[in-house]
């Protein structure tokens, strides 16, 4: 598993890819933290007085930008184009043979697969909270700073965050290796998950006249609410800690049991 | 240890159309196996099997004389179809990869494939801008880590020029002999094969329909001594019980074929009027290689005749 790991890191980080999904990613919630501020300016200098423009931003320092980095921004749709690209270019360019063929059972290679496309998530990630921190500091003109009281519970929510967005990947990654296919893959990654996704939720509790609240059990229904709010319920956290959990082992579960059973061409 | 590679009833069944067939074949140690047959055989189904691409539907297959196919595989190579490399990488990083893989010490071991497979000045050039043959080549590089015993090449010369080939043809032969290692190539230039081939399976509509050696490939190409008699039978008993000829074949009701008596064309017509046969023609039919696996592929098996 070691030596699987280390190949497919190599290969990560030799993913031009990779890093063009990071740059653009970044780049964008960068511009959308500068476009805030210009939009406020614009607000406050030529449309005084007019009732509903917002006076302030919408965080006041940095570190408050840097949040959105886990709670926001466009990092789900370039993960979900990222682990199509990863993924099934070993079964395009028909590298996936050369693996499975020197003997390694084809659960360890999937787990590697999902294990690298996490730490592709979480770099992301970090690299998304590195640049906002930058852009907020830069539009408020303030750093932040943490209270003790505060980091106990930025850490629950970045956590559950975190889980919520590693579910997503184990899903991506489930497509990825079940329909193999890049551009099939970005298309059911991208309408299929994203988009659609929560209109099945939604779909599903109009079926069933709302007596059970499906779209509360969508992964992106879980992500937005952290979004929307950090002051939750602690029946929010389980529920999201829940839903995290489950998507992640049964797309794992289903996408191990349908690669191992597969013929690989 | 005597076969690297054992079948036994070996199966893949895509639908209700058998790929591969109740296929048996016994690879020796040592061996350079060509295994021939035109497209769609099953030539690649049955190697991706054996190499755990693909479940085989029934049978079993046995890798160095063990069962434990998970364990055994890590001592063989395999390059099916195209090659399979990275094409942003270049040769030197596409092999660190595999290194990484197989938890090899790459100083020293990439140096040494490249240099076994010719591709030591490739420098930067990526893997998408290298030609056939020497993606080829490092495909082949990338089956060659971590010393398998066993190679397994699926149409290697395919696509190749007549240089390409020849480097190819050279390198499995070096491979064979200087590293001892047993190699499966298929391909559907019996042509090529014969060429570095010392066993041959002929598969054709997923049945391996005949199993011989080189020797034996030469006999079977060698020619014939086709005789024209009168009365086919009578020539039959008398090649059998007077002359002690058990190897021909009845083609007509005129006409017989005798494998490996060319020289003796004169004793055997003399025979057989002796014995009041008459015989209206004696000539000698060859076969080229490219003939002879025509006739295996439109015809499931030799009938020789042993009487």
């Amino acid at each position: 598993m070691g030596k699987l790991l280390r190949s497919d890191f190599y290969r990560l980080f030799r993913s031009k890819s990779f890093y063009i999904c990071t740059t653009i990613v970044s780049a964008l919630l960068c511009l959308s933290i500068f476009m805030e501020k210009w939009a406020l300016k614009v607000a406050t200098t030529q449309l005084e007085g007019m009732e509903g423009l917002p006076s302030t931003l919408r965080f006041k320092d940095g570190i408050s930008y840097g949040l959105i980095a886990f709670t926001g921004g466009d990092i789900q749709m370039f993960i979900a184009i990222f682990s199509a690209i990863f993924i099934t270019s070993e079964f395009v360019h028909g590298t996936m043979k050369n693996t499975i063929s020197k003997g390694y059972h084809r659960a360890l290679v999937y787990a590697s697969k999902l294990i690298t496309m996490i730490a592709a998530l979480f770099i992301m990630i970090f690299v998304l909270f590195i640049a906002s921190v930058i852009a907020g500091t830069i539009v408020t003109g303030e750093f932040g700073t943490f209270t003790a009281a505060t980091v106990g519970e930025l850490f629950s929510i970045i956590g559950i965050e975190m889980l919520l967005y590693t579910a997503l990947t184990a899903l991506f990654v489930m497509i990825a290796m079940i329909v193999r296919n890049n551009g099939g893959v970005i298309a059911i990654n991208i309408l299929g998950v994203i988009s659609f996704g929560t209109l099945i939720f939604s779909l599903l509790e109009y079926l069933f006249d709302s007596k059970i609240k499906f779209t509360e059990f969508s992964i992106q229904y879980n992500i937005s609410q952290f979004y929307m709010s950090m002051d939750l319920s602690s029946s929010t956290y389980i529920r999201a800690l829940i839903v995290g959990l489950v998507y992640l082992i049964v797309s794992t579960g289903i996408g191990i049991f349908a690669f191992s059973k597969s013929d690989i061409k | 240890m005597e076969y690297v590679l054992q079948t036994s009833g070996l199966t893949k069944m895509f639908g209700k159309k058998a790929a591969v067939s109740d296929l048996n074949m016994n690879v020796r140690q040592g061996d350079i196996y060509g295994f021939i047959g035109k497209n769609g055989a099953g030539k690649t189904t049955f190697i991706r099997m054996i190499s755990g691409l693909a479940r085989p539907s029934k049978g079993e297959i046995q890798l160095f004389e063990s069962s434990d196919l998970v364990n055994q595989r890590k001592r063989t190579g395999t390059m099916i179809e195209n090659p399979a490399v990275y094409p942003n990488m270049t040769a030197r990083q596409n092999l660190y990869y595999y290194c990484r893989m197989l938890g090899l010490n790459p100083e020293g071991t990439i140096d040494e494939m490249l240099s076994l497979v010719g591709l030591t000045d490739t420098g930067k050039k990526k893997a998408k801008n290298f030609s056939l043959g020497m993606k080829q080549r490092l495909a082949i590089a990338v089956a060659l880590l971590g010393d398998p015993e066993f190679l397994m090449l699926d149409e290697p010369i395919n696509g190749l020029d007549p240089t390409g080939i020849k480097e190819v043809r050279e390198l499995i032969l070096r491979l064979n002999r200087e590293r001892k290692i047993t190699i499966l190539i298929s391909s559907h230039i019996l042509g090529e094969l014969s060429k570095i081939a010392n066993r041959y399976g002929v598969i054709n509509n997923g049945i391996l329909v005949d199993e011989f050696s080189s020797q034996e490939l030469t006999n079977r190409c060698a020619g014939e001594l086709e005789v024209k008699v009168d009365n086919v039978q009578g020539a039959a008993d008398v090649l059998s019980q007077n002359l002690n000829i058990q190897s021909f074949k009845i083609v007509d009701g005129n006409t017989i074929r005798i494998q490996k008596e060319i020289n003796n064309a004169g004793q055997i017509n003399m025979e057989l009027a002796k014995n009041g046969i008459l015989v209206s023609s004696s000539m000698v039919v060859g076969q080229d290689l490219e003939g002879y696996f025509m006739q295996l592929m439109n015809q499931p098996a030799i009938n020789y005749q042993t009487v």
